[in-house]
């Protein structure tokens, strides 16, 4: 196979034996004929028309080597210095991550501790106002109990009161003076007059009528406001004379 | 823990260093700032570990240069062993302010500063020189 180069230094490449070709491709390829690139090993020398080659380096001022070397051995402390306190920063958070961490896991145990003891307590608790609520229950039925009696008591009560309320008022009606016999009635008033007047001395002897003196009445035939046999002297009522008397006597 | 540039591929303790890696096209540069093994490999590629930042060459309509990195892992990386910083990457970190300023930064500077005088010198030998012989 010929080896064909894409420079027109071919011969000159092919004088130097150290040369090697580096890649090959296929792309162009027709026929037997193949196209290389070549390069020369490291430690030949270089071409002959660069051989006496001097490469051209900018001058430098007048103290500017000096300058560029102290400005870059300090850039090299700083750089160190700083990577020293960056490491220094990385170290002391992941210290401080690990002890997070640490701190973490004890807080959960002690806050697993901590529940442990709320759940005991809280079952104790429970027991306790479970026993409670039962007791306030029993209580309440039993009040619940006893109102209903009381209440059926008073049920009770109000009905006989309104019972001889009724009664009462039937009694009442019973004195009532109906209109067909008014004139009959106004009659019989003013044929028989009541005296309702009375006087009573100090020692309670009663002396019924408007105009009585107590000579009228011997001493013997005078009632007594305390006698208990006599309920009425002519139309008066004598019981609530006695209770005033007593309240005042009281008093 | 950050998913690697190098696809869950293993890295191993050698030497690392942080670069600015050419993307773009042709006329068109734009870098990416990644931290990549030091040597290339047997297939002829650097096995990028991590992007830590892109670098835009190019000035944009408001003549500015676009950086953008992730100071917290440049950082993670300065203070691990074995990483290197190419010195396109300091004088970048430089400038923003997050390491010093680069020496090349000022060699750069006093050069550029340099030759602007001396073409402003020669200028106005020129012009003197005009001026004696009219």
């Amino acid at each position: 196979m010929n080896l064909v180069t894409r420079s027109n230094h071919l011969f000159l490449k092919l004088a130097q034996t150290n040369w090697y070709p580096c890649s090959t491709s296929f792309e162009h390829c027709t026929g037997n004929l193949l196209i290389v690139r070549w390069r020369k090993m490291r430690l030949d020398p270089p071409n002959l028309n660069k051989r006496m080659k001097v490469p051209f380096k900018n001058p430098l001022e007048e103290g500017e080597q000096d300058e560029i070397s102290r400005l870059h051995q300090m850039n090299n402390f700083k750089d160190e210095s700083l990577r020293i306190y960056l490491k220094k920063l990385y170290h002391k958070a992941i210290d401080s991550a690990a002890a997070e961490i640490r701190e973490a896991d004890e807080e959960e145990q002690e806050h697993r501790e901590n529940m442990e003891y709320l759940n005991k307590e809280n079952k104790r608790l429970a027991a306790v106002r479970e026993e409670r609520i039962r007791k306030e229950v029993d209580e309440r039925l039993e009040y619940v109990m006893l109102s209903k009696m009381r209440h059926n008591e008073k049920a009770q009560r109000l009905h006989e009161e309104a019972l001889q309320a009724l009664q009462d008022a039937e009694e009442l009606v019973q004195s009532f003076i109906p209109a067909d016999r008014i004139a009959a009635a106004l009659e019989e008033a003013y044929d028989n007059p009541v005296d309702y007047n009375y006087a009573i001395d100090s020692k309670g002897f009663m002396y019924p009528g408007l105009k009585t003196k107590p000579t009228d009445i011997a001493p013997e035939f005078r009632p007594h406001l305390n006698d208990p046999d006599v309920a009425k002297i002519g139309a008066i009522d004598l019981s609530p004379l006695r209770q005033k008397h007593a309240e005042k006597a009281a008093n | 823990m950050p998913v690697l540039a190098t696809g869950g591929a293993p890295i191993y303790n050698s030497l690392k260093a942080i670069r600015l890696m050419r993307h773009g096209c042709a006329n068109r540069p734009f870098y990416h700032i990644v931290i990549m093994g030091s040597r290339r490999s047997n297939k002829g590629t650097y096995p990028v570990i991590e992007q830590l930042g892109t670098y835009d060459p190019l000035t944009n309509v408001h003549g500015e240069k676009l950086v953008s990195v992730n100071l917290d892992r440049i950082s993670y990386w300065m203070a691990q062993d074995k990483v290197k910083i190419a010195v396109g990457v300091k004088q970048l970190l430089g400038l923003m302010g997050f390491l010093h300023i680069h020496p090349q930064s000022y060699i750069t500077a006093w050069r550029v500063r340099a030759i602007a005088k001396r073409e402003a010198l020669s200028k106005q030998q020129a012009e003197d020189q005009e001026a004696s012989m009219g």
